[in-house]
């Protein structure tokens, strides 16, 4: 007696939604007693008791692109590296080879970026 | 039932992507992209490609729309906030975007057979084990040339935006 | 239409267990650092103060939303659902027993499954931090997206060498192959066992890596601006997450729902205990060694962090992969097999040695 075919995955939804009802009604069912009183000293942004001043939308550095980039490019050879590890022991030596061929070639990235400060954070 | 599901993910995906195009705010648009990309995973599950959609979310709404937000962060707020909503003066993306269209339409259409036999696939399957062994299987055999060249292609991505980084801070 | 209706019935059973325990390790934490501190932690709400969870739940209903008038209050409301959804859905994967019954969703591809489900739970804090209009939530969110995407490459890695050992994508079978091989992988994967910790830690987004709440430079970092039940949302979906964690670390390395030494034929007295307690207990574990080294070590700084992340784990988890592959393709025994655990405790001893020589210089500058 259980699910089958494409219907396996109906569990996910239920999941998703019952969350979504319990998130949702955790933040909704205090409504009922709990204070409503919003001025506008209380709804300004946080600013260590300060006037707020200026936008918050502001320009960041580049650095936080930068670990973006090489996230992306590992993220991808971590799925390849998934795919490899469970049928490697199958193929033989030949997968093992070009898997060591493709991490070196990965790892003169890192090392470039690396080499060039590109992972140092400076402030 | 899974007819049924086929559309309403569709539909998910089509109204979100309209809404990437339609809405003012950025970040609102990314958002809309991340709902776009989650409902295309769904719709490679239904498709037995579960392999291809867990990658769809780690790569795309993970890693993807990360960069994005950062990308945005890096414009001046002006820019940021609110975009015209149509680029009408813009033939140029409208162009591009009917050829790559037609291109898919073409492709669809004339090698309707690109994703092989059905009954061969799931021999593999129950041979290796499942969707993500029989890939692992082909990628590191048959296509061993290819992995070897998205070394280089991740490689060269890296190196680019180091040096675009380094030049832009310093 | 029966099997639907388990399947709704085995999720509530999940999620509610999922809060109880959530709920039993904010009592824990501060009951374990209490002790830490010489202190007694809370004594007035029942025995030892057991019920104070419950309270905290009770006073923060009470408590009034605040949604900041500059704020995108839709989006802003929307944060912490997503959150919590995100937190709870890795759970549809994990196998909490051998048998059919402990398991929701039966796939193939569970790990993945699950690192990509987690690797979702990035936007609530782009969400909240963004719709908040406010400085530091802002860069609280940049600073803890920046922090999880460099933490879950050493976490997506560090897993590669247990699916070496086990060779199935399926939660199922890792523990399973540990059960057969008789040992659990953390013997034969200590580096990567180290790596998924410390990593894990930091993708939790707790102390001593937990940037994006630095309440010194950032108040409270990405949640800044939310009250009451909504914040307590995000203090929930953190202790979920540690849950997952705990749970992903037990099932890749720690042999799951087995017993201690599960090939050890006179300890079967222990299998009267069901497997999702053994699960859970070792989940906790992880939970019990997050409050330890929050009550131990000082936050780190943000330089260090990155250093830490990109420039040690990420090298080791990627030596560690070879020296896997190397240990199963020559199927290494006797004298080799010695020599490969020499090599792997003496990397290890190296690595640490050198991050904590870096780390003492960095302090020093």
């Amino acid at each position: 007696m259980q699910l089958s075919g494409i219907s396996i995955y109906i569990p996910i939804l239920f999941f998703i939604v019952f969350s979504g009802i319990v998130a949702k009604l955790m933040l909704s069912l205090g409504r009922i007693w709990r204070p409503q009183n919003q001025y506008s000293e209380k709804t300004s942004p946080y600013e260590c008791g300060m006037e707020p001043e200026g936008e918050a939308w502001e320009r960041v550095v580049p650095r936080y692109y930068i670990y973006a980039m090489l996230f992306l490019a590992f993220d991808v050879e971590a799925l390849f590296l998934f795919v490899w590890a469970i049928v490697f022991d199958r193929i033989g030596m030949f997968a093992f080879i070009e898997m060591i061929l493709f991490i070196a070639i990965l790892l003169v990235g890192l090392f470039y970026a690396w080499a060039k400060g590109a992972l140092d954070w400076r402030y | 039932m899974s007819y049924i599901f086929f559309i309403i993910f569709s539909l998910i995906a089509i109204v979100s992507a309209i809404r990437v195009v339609c809405t003012k705010q950025l970040v609102h648009a990314i958002l809309w992209l991340v709902v776009t990309f989650l409902s295309t995973a769904c719709l490679f599950v239904m498709l037995h490609a579960e392999f291809l959609a867990a990658v769809q979310v780690l790569v795309y709404t993970g890693a993807i729309i990360i960069l994005y937000v950062f990308a945005i962060m890096l414009t001046t707020p002006k820019e940021a906030k609110t975009i015209p909503q149509f680029y009408v003066r813009k033939i140029m993306p409208i162009v591009l975007g009917v050829l790559f269209f037609f291109q898919l339409a073409v492709m669809v259409l004339t090698r309707f057979d690109f994703i092989g036999k059905k009954g061969d696939l799931v021999a593999m399957m129950s041979k290796w084990g499942g969707n993500a062994e029989v890939l692992g299987k082909f990628l590191y055999t048959d296509y061993i040339l290819p992995f070897e060249l998205v070394s280089i292609i991740l490689l060269v991505a890296i190196i680019g935006a180091v040096v675009l980084a380094i030049r832009r801070s310093s | 239409m029966i099997p639907v209706l388990i399947a709704i019935f085995k999720v509530i059973v999940v999620f509610s267990v999922l809060i109880g325990v959530a709920a039993v390790i904010t009592y824990m934490e501060r009951k374990v650092l209490g002790r830490m501190q010489v202190r007694h932690g809370h004594m007035r709400v029942g025995w030892h103060g057991i019920l104070q969870p419950i309270a905290d739940a009770i006073k923060l209903m009470g408590k009034e939303i605040i949604v900041p008038e500059k704020a995108d209050r839709k989006l802003f409301l929307l944060a912490p659902v997503i959150t919590m959804i995100c937190a709870a859905i890795p759970f549809a994967a994990i196998p909490w027993g051998a048998e059919q019954i402990y398991r929701i969703i039966d796939i193939n591809i569970g790990l993945i499954y699950i690192l990509a489900a987690s690797s979702l739970g990035v936007f609530g804090v782009v969400i909240a931090g963004w719709a908040s209009n406010s400085k530091y939530p802002l860069m609280g969110a940049l600073r803890g997206v920046s922090q999880t995407i460099s933490y879950e490459l050493p976490l997506v890695l560090s897993l590669v060498g247990p699916l070496m050992l086990a060779g199935s994508l399926n939660m199922w079978k890792m523990v399973n192959s540990q059960q057969t091989g008789g040992t659990w992988f953390v013997f034969l994967q200590p580096i990567a066992f180290i790596c998924f910790l410390l990593a894990g830690t930091a993708e939790t987004q707790r102390l001593p890596f937990d940037m994006l709440e630095d309440e010194g430079s950032l108040v409270t970092g990405f949640y800044t601006e939310y009250s009451g039940m909504a914040f307590s949302i995000f203090a929930l979906a953190e202790y979920i997450n540690i849950i997952l964690i705990g749970v992903v670390a037990a099932i890749a390395f720690m042999g799951g729902w087995l017993r201690p030494f599960p090939s050890v034929a006179f300890l079967s007295f222990l299998d009267v205990v069901p497997p999702f307690i053994w699960l859970l207990s070792k989940s906790l574990l992880f939970a019990f060694f997050v409050i330890w080294l929050r009550g131990t070590l000082p936050r780190v700084r943000y330089d260090q962090l990155m250093y830490f992340g990109w420039k040690v784990l990420l090298p080791l988890t990627l030596l560690n992969i070879l020296l896997t592959g190397f240990y199963k393709m020559f199927h290494l025994s006797g004298g080799m097999l010695l020599v490969y655990y020499a090599a792997t405790l003496i990397t290890t001893v190296i690595c640490l040695a050198f991050c904590t020589k870096r780390f003492y210089k960095f302090q020093q500058a």
